[in-house]
């Protein structure tokens, strides 16, 4: 008789995602590699259940399976568990940089204590929004309009609602130069979390799709999972959220899985014009077929769109039309790779998300805030009162 | 093992070769320049680029030499996946590493692209593994740029301009890729390690869009399906420094040599009887393993950072002879208990392992043990109101473990 093992996370945030799973025997053979939303069946003995988040908490349990289903809790260890439930997506999903910030506060409440944590900045921060097509010195000012939905003493969560359009959020505080991050976004919409520190603000977004949320904190914390078919399935259902599909895509593309790509980069280019991700990833797709004059058309096209929402579209972009413009110097080829070019000493490549500084998003640059906007803004101070 | 090691006639570049009679096998290509000629310190001729402020080195030909050694190792070992087939290295040793003098080539530009091109032939079995690696300077032209400068970089009067004498990663691996003409394979499996400098240098900074010299010595064709697995490990983020211990070696090199013999091991399968190392394994592990070289130097101030790039389609890099070893952390809660509890550590079969007495170690206790499952035990060695014992069955895992012992009532 075999024992069914069912898995679950004891949070919600984390509840029904496909978080991958090694399954092992008592000598630490593999016996089964599968994700957090399949049961497995194994038979009688002793097991030994791990996964690893994004931000590295890890989940080990040991399990005794003998009856004919096991339900197996997967709870992180009780020092890695998230301090509140709404920090959920920052506490498993982000950055090293998020992760030391972290750390830091709670370092400092420890030995201080909270009513000693002084963590209202000295600079006075706000947030714009733009559209438009930067590669082609295209900006469009929009409203702000995001929703605050919880915040603490160092922490809060702004929701940004679905747009079938290029957005950019951009943070600006004096004396340091304007941010710019691209808002992934599509039918879904996305969290930016705001961090206050004593001297500064910064900000990280999350996609609301909770798969590629997770795939994208994988890829922020330089981590590999196997979970090809999750991003497989992402990049097919791209009619559902051409932002996950994207994400997917590149998953596969680090993970040199062509095969699993099929002809849906094709659509996910054809059919999302709006999205320069989609030019990219089929450009890098053909690229890796051979088929470089295709690869090249579709990366041109690229320019049509805008700035990609991930640097990895930019950086397949950019490193593509460096080699093609050795092989093929036409002009319209180094027109583009010129344009681009203006943005790469500004670009932050440790970031998923694109990220790159210059008050001016069409003319990116590294000067320093004078003087923040008298309109169209967010002040970031009036998030945490 | 297959074929016999050619002996003695030992070309300076091509350190070692085993004869496979065309089978696949590993071949590496390894470079260490701690000394360059036209850089303040170097040789008589200086650079004529202004003030570049990049110093000799005095450690990266000692890591490359030492990358050689372990990959030998391995392959004496048995713990390769291949056998090794070729060893083509470049050393360019300071006056602190006189010790590697005649041992290869200097890492010049010429040298270094003369063997590059003859890698890329050698490795024309579409089932061998490559492994690259390269210790020295290097900078970046803009933010995720990567350029190998050569023990003659900025060298003057040369052909090429500003980079005549330095290697863009970017062309190294793009020229690795599988060629249009089915005639022509090549190996589908390869490893790159990038252990320099990403930063710019302000005096270059004019000199931001040149082009690096390509170093193929046949102009490189677009490629063709290009379904290779090929990780590329950077040794610094885009804008950062490698770090390197004077007199010693890289942090990235002490990080990725505790991968591939522990840190990065993962536990038998239906294809690996052995413990072993992955290419998916080693990304995952680096950022640990780069973590702890960097609170093992915190007092020499180390802030060594680490990026993988390139498409990783997992393949094995490395066997275990053993399980690895994790370093295990043991704290008593509360601490006050810790003088009257001893800590019995005990494998599945409840044999003993270790038995940790008050005083016998620094508290917390630090100790390493082979992964897999224990029963760590609590122990009173006095009976005590407050306290009472306590033990759990656990599985010791990578990439380290903590117990504590909860002893209050």
């Amino acid at each position: 008789m075999k024992s069914e093992l069912v898995f679950s996370f004891p949070t919600n945030r984390l509840l029904n995602l496909d978080v991958p799973l090694e399954i092992r025997d008592e000598n630490m053979g593999l016996v089964a590699q599968t994700l957090a939303s399949q049961s497995v069946k194994v038979t009688p003995g002793t097991y030994i259940v791990t996964a690893s988040l994004p931000a590295g908490q890890r989940v080990v349990r040991i399990v005794e399976a003998k009856k004919k289903r096991e339900e197996v809790t997967l709870a992180v260890l009780e020092r890695q568990e998230s301090p509140h439930e709404w920090r959920e997506i920052g506490h498993y999903f982000a950055s090293p940089r998020a992760q030391r910030a972290e750390h830091m506060v709670q370092a400092a409440v420890d030995v201080r204590g909270l009513e000693s944590l002084e963590t209202r900045p000295s600079v006075t921060a706000t947030l714009r929004v733009f559209g438009g097509n930067f590669l082609a010195g295209k900006k469009k000012p929009l409203a702000v309009g995001f929703r605050r939905e919880h915040f603490d003493r160092d922490v809060a969560h702004l929701r940004c609602k679905p747009a079938k359009e290029l957005r950019y959020v951009q943070m600006l505080q004096a004396g340091r130069p304007a941010v710019n991050i691209a808002l992934p976004i599509s039918k879904l919409g996305c969290t930016i979390a705001v961090h206050r520190e004593p001297d500064r603000y910064w900000i990280e977004v999350y996609p609301e799709n909770p798969q590629a949320n997770l795939i994208l904190g994988y890829t922020r914390n330089h981590k590999l999972q196997p979970q090809v078919t999750v991003a497989e399935g992402m990049l097919r259902d791209k009619f559902e959220d051409p932002i996950a599909a994207a994400v997917g895509a590149y998953a596969l593309l680090r993970a040199g899985e062509l095969d699993r790509l099929h002809h849906w980069t094709e659509n996910l280019a054809r059919y999302f014009v709006w999205l320069p991700d989609g030019a990219a990833i089929r450009g890098e797709h053909l690229a890796r077929m051979g088929k470089h004059a295709e690869a090249l058309q579709s990366f041109l096209d690229v320019f049509k769109r805008g700035l990609p929402v991930f640097s990895e579209g930019i950086r397949f972009t950019h490193d593509r039309l460096r080699s093609y413009c050795g092989r093929d110097a036409s002009p319209k080829v180094k027109t583009a790779l010129q344009s681009l070019q203006r943005f790469i000493p500004y670009l932050d490549f440790e970031k998923a998300v694109t990220t790159f500084t210059g008050s001016n998003p069409t003319a990116p640059d590294d000067a320093v805030v004078k003087r923040l906007p008298a309109k169209d803004k967010l002040d970031l101070a009036k998030l945490f009162t | 093992m297959a074929g016999a090691p050619l002996e003695a006639k030992r070309q300076m570049t091509k350190i070692f070769e085993r004869n496979l009679q065309g089978k696949p096998g590993l071949h590496a290509f390894i470079a260490g320049v701690s000394t360059y000629e036209h850089l303040p310190g170097g040789g008589p001729e200086k650079a004529t680029l202004g003030d570049l402020k990049l110093a000799q080195l005095d450690g990266t030909a000692r890591t490359a030499h030492a990358i050689y050694e372990w990959l030998k190792k391995a392959d004496d070992d048995g713990r390769l996946p291949l056998p090794l087939a070729s060893v083509r290295l470049l050393l360019s040793p300071s006056a602190g590493e006189a010790n590697l003098n005649g041992i290869a080539d200097a890492c010049t530009w010429d040298k270094f692209t003369k063997d590059l091109n003859a890698w890329r032939k050698d490795a024309r079995h579409a089932k061998s593994i490559t492994f690259f690696y390269f210790a020295g300077h290097g900078l970046a032209r803009w933010k995720g740029d990567s350029v190998l400068l050569m023990e003659d970089f900025a060298k003057p009067e040369v052909p090429g301009g500003v980079y005549g004498r330095a290697v863009d990663t970017k062309h190294i691996v793009e020229g690795m890729a599988p060629p249009v003409n089915a005639a022509f394979t090549i190996a589908r499996n390869q490893l790159y390690f990038v252990d320099a400098c990403r930063t710019s240098v302000s005096t270059l900074n004019k000199y931001k869009t040149k082009e690096a010299p390509e170093p193929w010595f046949n102009p490189i064709e677009a490629s063709g399906v290009d379904d290779r697995s090929c990780p590329i490990l950077y040794g610094s983020v885009p804008g950062d420094t490698a770090k390197l211990l004077p007199g010693n070696k890289t942090l990235f090199s002490e990080a990725l040599l505790d991968c591939l013999d522990r840190l990065a091991a993962t536990g038998p399968d239906k294809d690996h009887k052995q413990w072993h190392v992955t290419t998916r394994t080693l990304v995952d592990a680096m950022e640990s393993a780069i973590a702890a070289v960097n609170k093992k130097y915190v007092h020499l101030g180390a802030d060594q950072s680490y990026m993988p790039d390139g498409q990783n389609k997992t393949f094995t890099i490395v066997n275990l002879t053993a399980p690895p070893e994790v370093d295990v952390e043991v704290t008593v809660d509360p601490e006050v208990a810790v003088p009257v509890v001893g800590i019995d550590i005990r494998d599945k079969q409840l044999q003993p392992v270790r038995f940790i007495q008050p005083g016998q170690l620094a508290y917390p206790y630090h100790d390493r043990l082979k992964a897999g499952l224990y029963k760590f035990s609590a122990t009173l060695l006095q009976a005590h109101d407050a306290y009472q014992p306590y033990e759990s069955l656990e599985c010791v895992a990578l990439p380290d473990f903590p117990w504590t012992a909860k002893v209050t009532v």
